[in-house]
């Protein structure tokens, strides 16, 4: 009697050779492989994730570190008329489109914000990342902006239809171009501008100055990188905590560390800036700063 | 081996990994539950077995630990390493199982331990090999082979210490999985007991 062709050996031998084919593809079709499996499993796992995190979050929490951003009942007034003059500007444009009637399609020509739940957060070394509750079909994408009040979070990896993975900024890939400023309180004017890296913790960056450089603990560090979206410019990367002599060059340099100022880990919510037109396709930005934050820390 | 528990099972680890990570980590190193799962089926069940059940566990690995490959940009689930990697630590459990008291929570720490050093050594050469220049595949951003070995070997030291409270419940549930008594060789219920 012949043995049957497929036995679960081979079966066994080809999906390991499988795993091997698929696990060394070019990162296109390896996601056009994993995308659906991947959304699927992060839906089914959202829900519960979503009651498990917050109470794993309010059990250990580090604190989040003090910042001097002026006044904070102005700032918080400020933000709040956004929000009334946000909402009454998608009334008049729903009244609009209902009295027009000839325009067919209205586009949004400012920016939405977005908030999403984190439900997930995933240590892996070299590509640490949130999952939020939003997704494709929310209008989240590739590449949009991702904050916490006026702290820099990351960017969409990935938009499955109901969740999206969130890179953050503490990826290895990234070595952020960061402004120097002083906070609110700080009467001084001065500021640098300077490359940030990942130190390998993946909790904080550090950088290289001069020994004369106007820079003190506790001053802010805002983004100014030409390689991110407009929306992204002056959002908050984190605090100066600590300055010490350079270990290469204690003569002529000193060395900074610049941590966020909120633990990326233990977010519990995000915003997502949703600009009307896809990234791409947005107009060079202008060098100035966007210094008031959009939304409630 | 009952499949529909082992997915109950698997299912309430992960969610139960994902959920817990931020409580239990110490720094950037936090424990993987579903590996401690993976050694677990390696102790009792049927080798074939085990090693379909690995291979499923390594797939919930890859699904849910994205990587980011050089000059690309979005992040990619990348199925595979996470498969082949389990899939030889369960061989290696299954050559081990028979050296060592199964029903000891301590044995299945150590067991979690040398296991998941294959497991992960299999998963660092694996995700190094895409850095080869004459394959097509990208390379992963930033990734340094000798980080990953020294972060992995402090994951497993901690799953490690982790499973003997985990592994004590996983043998406690072990009635429910429905292996054969001490043989290995098919379920234990009565009306398929061969």
């Amino acid at each position: 009697m012949r043995k049957p062709v497929l036995n679960q050996q081979r079966a066994l031998a080809v999906v390991a050779g499988l795993a091997l084919v698929i696990s060394l593809l070019p990162a296109r079709l390896a996601r056009l492989v994993s995308g659906y499996p991947r959304h699927l499993l992060a839906a089914t796992l959202a829900p519960a994730d979503h009651v498990l995190k917050p109470l794993a979050d309010s059990l250990r929490r580090p604190p989040d570190l003090p910042v001097d951003l002026g006044n904070r009942e102005e700032y918080e007034r400020a933000t709040q008329q956004i929000f009334e003059l946000q909402y009454k500007l998608s009334q008049a444009n729903q009244r609009i489109a209902e009295l027009s009637q000839i325009r067919n399609t209205f586009r949004l020509t400012g920016v939405g914000l977005l908030s999403a739940t984190v439900t997930a957060w995933s240590a892996n070394p070299s590509h640490p990342t949130l999952t939020v509750n939003r997704g494709s079909t929310h209008g989240l994408r590739t590449g949009l902006v991702v904050v916490r009040g006026f702290s820099l979070v990351g960017t969409i990896t990935d938009a499955g239809p109901v969740t999206a993975t969130v890179g953050l900024i503490t990826a290895t890939k990234n070595h952020l171009v960061v402004r120097i400023k002083p906070p609110a309180s700080d009467s001084q004017p001065r500021q640098l501008t300077i490359q940030a890296h990942t130190a390998k913790t993946r909790d904080c960056f550090w950088a290289s100055i001069g020994q004369d450089d106007p820079v003190q603990e506790g001053d802010l560090a805002h983004l100014n990188d030409d390689t991110w979206p407009p929306q992204a410019r002056g959002f908050v990367v984190g605090t100066v905590t600590k300055i010490e002599k350079h270990p290469d060059d204690p003569i002529l340099r000193r060395r900074l560390t610049i941590t966020p100022i909120r633990s990326l880990a233990h977010l519990d919510a995000v915003t997502v800036i949703v600009p009307a037109s896809p990234p791409d396709a947005d107009l060079p930005h202008s060098e100035t700063d966007q210094q008031i934050p959009t939304t409630r820390p | 081996m009952r499949w529909p528990v082992f997915g109950i099972v698997a299912y309430v680890w992960l969610f139960l990994e994902e959920g817990t990570r931020t409580l239990l980590a110490i720094g950037q190193i936090t424990p993987s539950f579903l590996l401690i799962l993976m050694v677990f089926i390696g102790l009792w069940a049927p080798p074939l077995t085990a090693a379909w059940a690995a291979i499923i566990l390594g797939l919930m690995t890859d699904l849910t630990t994205p990587i980011q490959p050089a000059n690309y940009p979005a992040d990619v689930a990348l199925i595979g390493p996470a498969c082949l990697g389990y899939l030889v630590g369960v061989y290696v459990t299954i050559q081990l199982r028979m050296m060592v008291f199964r029903d000891s929570p301590l044995a299945v720490g150590v067991l979690v331990f040398l296991a998941g050093m294959f497991a992960q050594l299999v998963i660092v050469a694996v995700l190094t090999m895409r850095g080869l220049p004459w394959l097509t595949a990208q390379p992963v951003q930033g990734w340094s082979a000798a980080d990953q070995l020294v972060h992995r070997f402090l994951v497993l030291l901690y799953t490690a210490a982790l499973t003997i409270p985990m592994g004590y419940l996983l043998l406690r549930l072990q009635w429910m999985f429905g292996f054969a008594p001490g043989t290995g060789k098919g379920p234990s219920y009565p009306h398929t007991r061969r």
